[in-house]
């Protein structure tokens, strides 16, 4: 049912791309580019669904963005987590355990 | 990370405080070429071509105008939100600063919040009136386009009845006005027996719910048929009355109350505040309809002008109109014009005037306080040179000190404007407890929204105004001298110290222009105190009694000869007598005086009175000749006799004696042979020679009321359950209206003088101490910042009095030029005051004289202050300090 598939992808991306600049400031690109070297190629990012993105979460005071230097000298848009997104990562990430648990749990019934 | 490279200072250079909408899609674009670029780097180090790289990069990308579209909206809606934040940060940051200052310098902040308090408390207190009597809607559909109609004789002084069919006529073929009406303000004793009271109320034609658009709160109004002679009695209750004697209850519709001693239905309760749009709003209590007969019309025209009429358009129209319809037989017959008066009219253009003139004054008093803060503010900045110029140095702009500033004496300003309310306020209810007596009107007013609004417009506006003084002043040219020397200029620029001299100048002469007008009107009223009033009027008072409808004519005239013998038995009484009028009060005449036998044009009355033969003995008035020949009960008809005052008979007959020759009041009218002449009385007040020229005529009691003039040791508020016990012995059908003493009279015909000049004396009061104070001020800076200088002075061998004469020459120059413009001014103004004088001239000598001696003492004073303290500076001390 790839449509299940594709909602599924939606509804996740927000919390990758929380979890991708948890660590440090990414451009948008790099975003892109961790999440899908993270999941093996698995969870194919479209370009215009992250930059949206990261637009509402920025929006919603999850990430702060700042103009910075890439690595081949251009200038490139730099997002990072806000508190109010290392709350918000947080919680999600226990939300997703509690529901990956909890269909796991529902698959392995013999 | 890195922005761009730039060092701070280059990228200070082009920072701006918020990004603009062309820079916020400048990013956008920027950062999607960005990921598009790295995709297609990306593709080309496959081995694709920068062109299939590129297509492939966008065809991977997705919808890029989407993304486009929802980042510019996230971004400008980012862009609103930081720069909303900015602003509010700042704001709470300035005001945490300003409040940290005032806190810093509580006498400071005590003195400028008071100052302004005094100032803007008073703008609103007349702000207030000014709305309430002038500037509020009236209560009315349509209310501005309401009009009285009256219809005037003998110059304008005497109001004609409007009859039935002229009413009539009107409504038939005036083109002018809309829809006309009438009603009149009633009194009607309510209740029986312990429960009777009197109340104000209004008797209306059945369209007047209608024409003022209002509708019955509950029930129905009056119909046609309720207005005929005959009909049954209904009454439609004030929504007060209603409330208070039946609990508001929706069933009181269809009971009866007993109204003037007739028992009526009541058909609907009228809406709340409704009331006849006559000068005193005042809502009725109990409305009755108003039965007119074809000959007599019993209430007053009101009509409402068609849209785009002018009031002098209707009045053309409805004069001609009214001049066409036959006269009723008996009706005087000169009317002149309809006069359309309007509710507000009943004010007065002279009362209006006097308003605006207060205005005038209150918002002198506002400058001086403004002109006091602003002048405090310049030298407390300069205390701040070093701060400003630290803050310069951190990077911080003119723009922003000046909006520090701003926000400080803003802040003040919003202060001043609480503690000006709570002044308003109390002043308000002093206002209303000191009002004149006959300006009832001045009760409603209170502080209404339209008030807080007025208030906050002129704290803010006056923040804004006298904060602008050190922000001109200050953020410049002084901290960057600072950052430059080291050191600060003293009391500021040169420039500066000029405008703190000009502000008190400019405070002097302001208070000189109140101080001259305050002054003109004590001397009026002095004089108007003064004025010869031609009777006595201790102990003199008078009463007046009236039939309740519907008594017999015949039983008028005997009843009120004997209620006349049974008052003059009465112990404690000297003597009583029948009079149209007690004085100082005085009719106005109707008609021209023509002399017998004199060449010259009629001359206008002025004055007129019908009286019993005793009056003149009562009234202690002087009288050359006799009185009338008459009886003294005034049962008689009166006989062909005239009495005279000595100016119109001086005016009628140039050698004054007039005793025995012959007057009559109109072409028609009998002649009058002249008896005696006697004293001139006036009226005390501005208008105390309006009756000028003054006819007496013996009174007769035909009629439902009369006034009885009496002299008695009692005074008639103790003697007036006396008298109500007598009338009731003589017929219960007689009722006292009305008792005043003389003196009573004379004082609240003085009362409003008296209410003006109290009024502008409290402003004028303020006015020299805000300006003394500021003179204080600026001189007490002077020696401050010349200690130094006085130390060398007496170092080298100066006396104190030398020195005590340096500051007192500073203080005098400032006070005398303030003087000589504020009486220039005070000059020029005075025209403007010269219509509420009585007795005395704008140019007054000994008002500018006295004025200019009191400034002079108290700028001696203030600056007697400060030279005393100059004069013990020790030039060790002073020379020492840095």
């Amino acid at each position: 049912m790839p449509g299940h598939t594709d909602d599924l992808r939606h509804g996740s991306l927000d919390v990758l791309v929380l979890k991708a600049v948890s660590w440090t400031s990414m451009h948008g690109y790099a975003i892109a580019k961790w999440i899908q070297d993270r999941a093996g190629g698995e969870f194919p990012v479209v370009d215009a669904a992250l930059y949206k993105a990261l637009h509402r979460l920025e929006e919603d005071g999850a990430l702060r963005s700042e103009w910075g230097v890439s690595e081949n000298n251009r200038r490139a848009k730099y997002y990072s987590l806000t508190p109010r997104g290392r709350k918000l990562l947080s919680n999600e990430v226990a939300g997703w355990r509690r529901y990956a648990a909890a269909i796991n749990a529902v698959l392995e019934t013999t | 990370m890195s922005d761009l490279g730039l060092p701070p200072r280059v990228r200070r250079l082009f920072r701006l405080p918020w990004r603009s909408a062309s820079h916020v899609v400048i990013d956008v674009d920027d950062e999607l070429r960005f990921h598009l670029d790295m995709r297609a780097a990306e593709l080309i180090a496959a081995g694709m071509s920068p062109e299939q790289a590129l297509a492939r990069a966008r065809q991977q990308f997705g919808d890029a105008d989407d993304v486009r579209r929802h980042a510019l909206a996230v971004s400008v809606g980012n862009r609103r939100r930081a720069r909303l934040r900015e602003l509010a940060l700042g704001l709470v940051q300035d005001v945490r600063f300003a409040a940290r200052q005032i806190r810093r310098g509580p006498l400071f902040a005590g003195i400028a919040v008071l100052t302004l308090a005094l100032g803007i408390g008073a703008n609103s207190a007349i702000f207030s009136v000014v709305h309430h009597l002038v500037l509020a809607p009236l209560p009315y559909r349509d209310g501005d386009r309401i009009v009285q109609l009256m219809q005037t004789a003998g110059g304008g002084n005497i109001l004609l009845a409007t009859t039935q069919s002229q009413l009539e006529a009107w409504r038939g073929r005036a083109r002018t006005i809309e829809e006309i009406t009438t009603a009149a303000s009633r009194e009607y004793n309510v209740g029986s027996g312990s429960d009777r009271e009197r109340l104000a109320g209004a008797a209306m034609e059945p369209n007047l719910t209608h024409f003022l658009g209002a509708r019955p709160f509950i029930g129905r109004g009056f119909t046609p048929n309720d207005a005929r002679p005959g009909a049954a009695p209904v009454v439609m209750l004030g929504y007060g009355l209603w409330q208070r004697r039946f609990a508001g209850r929706a069933d009181a519709v269809g009971e009866t109350i007993v109204a003037d001693d007739t028992t009526r239905t009541i058909v609907g309760v009228a809406p709340p505040g409704l009331s006849v749009p006559m000068s005193e709003n005042t809502p009725a209590s109990l409305w009755t309809p108003l039965v007119s007969t074809a000959a007599e019309l019993n209430g007053v025209a009101f009509a409402k002008l068609r849209r785009g009429v002018d009031v002098g358009q209707a009045s053309h129209e409805l004069t001609a109109i009214a001049k066409s319809v036959p006269d009723q037989p008996g009706m005087f017959t000169t009317h002149e014009s309809v006069r359309l008066m309007r509710p507000r009219d009943f004010l007065g253009t002279e009362f209006q005037r006097a308003l605006l003139f207060l205005f005038g004054a209150v918002g002198v008093v506002l400058l001086i306080a403004c002109a006091n803060v602003a002048n405090l503010l310049l030298v407390r900045s300069w205390g701040r040179q070093r701060e400003f110029a630290v803050r310069t140095a951190l990077g911080a702009g003119r723009g922003r000190l000046a909006r520090q500033l701003l926000t400080e004496s803003l802040s003040l300003a919003v202060a001043g404007g609480m503690v000006g309310l709570i002044l308003t306020w109390t002043g308000l209810h002093v206002f209303r407890a000191l009002r004149p007596v006959r300006l009832e009107e001045l009760d409603g007013v209170g502080v209404e929204p339209a008030v807080l609004l007025w208030t906050a417009a002129i704290a803010m506006a006056t923040g804004i105004a006298f904060g602008l003084f050190p922000t001109l002043f200050s953020t410049g040219r002084l901290a960057s001298d600072w950052l430059r020397t080291g050191r600060w200029t003293a009391g500021g620029t040169r420039a500066a110290r000029r405008l703190r001299s000009s502000l008190v100048v400019g405070e002097i002469a302001l208070s000189v222009v109140l101080l001259v007008g305050a002054g003109l009107l004590v001397r009026s009223f002095l004089a108007m105190q003064q004025v010869p009033l031609g009777f006595d009027p201790r102990n003199l008072a008078s009463f007046t009694v009236r039939f309740a409808r519907g008594t017999p004519e015949q039983l008028w005239s005997p009843t009120f000869a004997d209620l006349l013998t049974r008052v003059r038995a009465l112990p404690g009484i000297e003597g009583a007598a029948v009079a149209g009028d007690a004085p100082p009060a005085m009719g106005v005449g109707a008609g021209e005086l023509q002399a017998e036998g004199a060449p010259h044009a009629p001359i206008r009355l002025e004055g007129f009175n019908a009286v019993q033969p005793g009056f003149f003995h009562l009234a202690r008035i002087p009288l050359r000749g006799r009185s009338f020949s008459g009886d003294t009960t005034g049962r008689a008809p009166g006989p062909n006799e005239a009495v005279i005052n000595e100016r119109l008979a001086r005016r009628l007959w140039p050698d004054g004696n007039g005793i025995g020759r012959r007057l009559r009041a109109g072409p028609t009218a009998p002649w009058l042979t002249v008896v005696g002449i006697s004293g001139n009385i006036a009226a005390p007040g501005r208008h105390g020679d309006r009756y000028d020229l003054q006819l007496y005529v013996p009174a007769m009691t035909g009629f439902p009321s009369t006034t009885i003039v009496l002299r008695s040791d009692r005074p008639i508020d103790a003697l007036t359950p006396t008298l109500r016990a007598l009338t009731a012995q003589v017929d219960p059908r007689l009722e006292i209206r009305r008792t005043a003493s003389s003196e009573t009279e004379i004082a609240a015909l003085l009362s409003a003088p008296r209410f003006a000049m109290a009024l502008v004396g409290t402003l004028a009061l303020a006015a020299l101490v805000l300006s003394s104070v500021g003179l204080y001020g600026v001189i007490a800076y002077a020696v401050g910042q010349r200690t130094r200088e006085i130390g060398v002075r007496v170092a080298l061998g100066a006396e104190p009095r030398d020195i005590g004469r340096l500051v007192l020459r500073d203080g005098a120059i400032l006070a005398l030029a303030g003087l000589t413009i504020g009486l220039a001014c005070a000059a020029a103004a005075g025209r403007m005051i010269e219509s509420f004088l009585y007795g005395v001239g704008h140019t007054d000598a000994p008002t500018y004289v006295s004025i200019a001696l009191l400034l002079g003492a108290v700028g001696l004073l203030a600056s007697y202050l400060p030279a005393r303290r100059a004069m013990q500076v020790d030039p060790v001390v002073a020379l020492s300090a840095d």
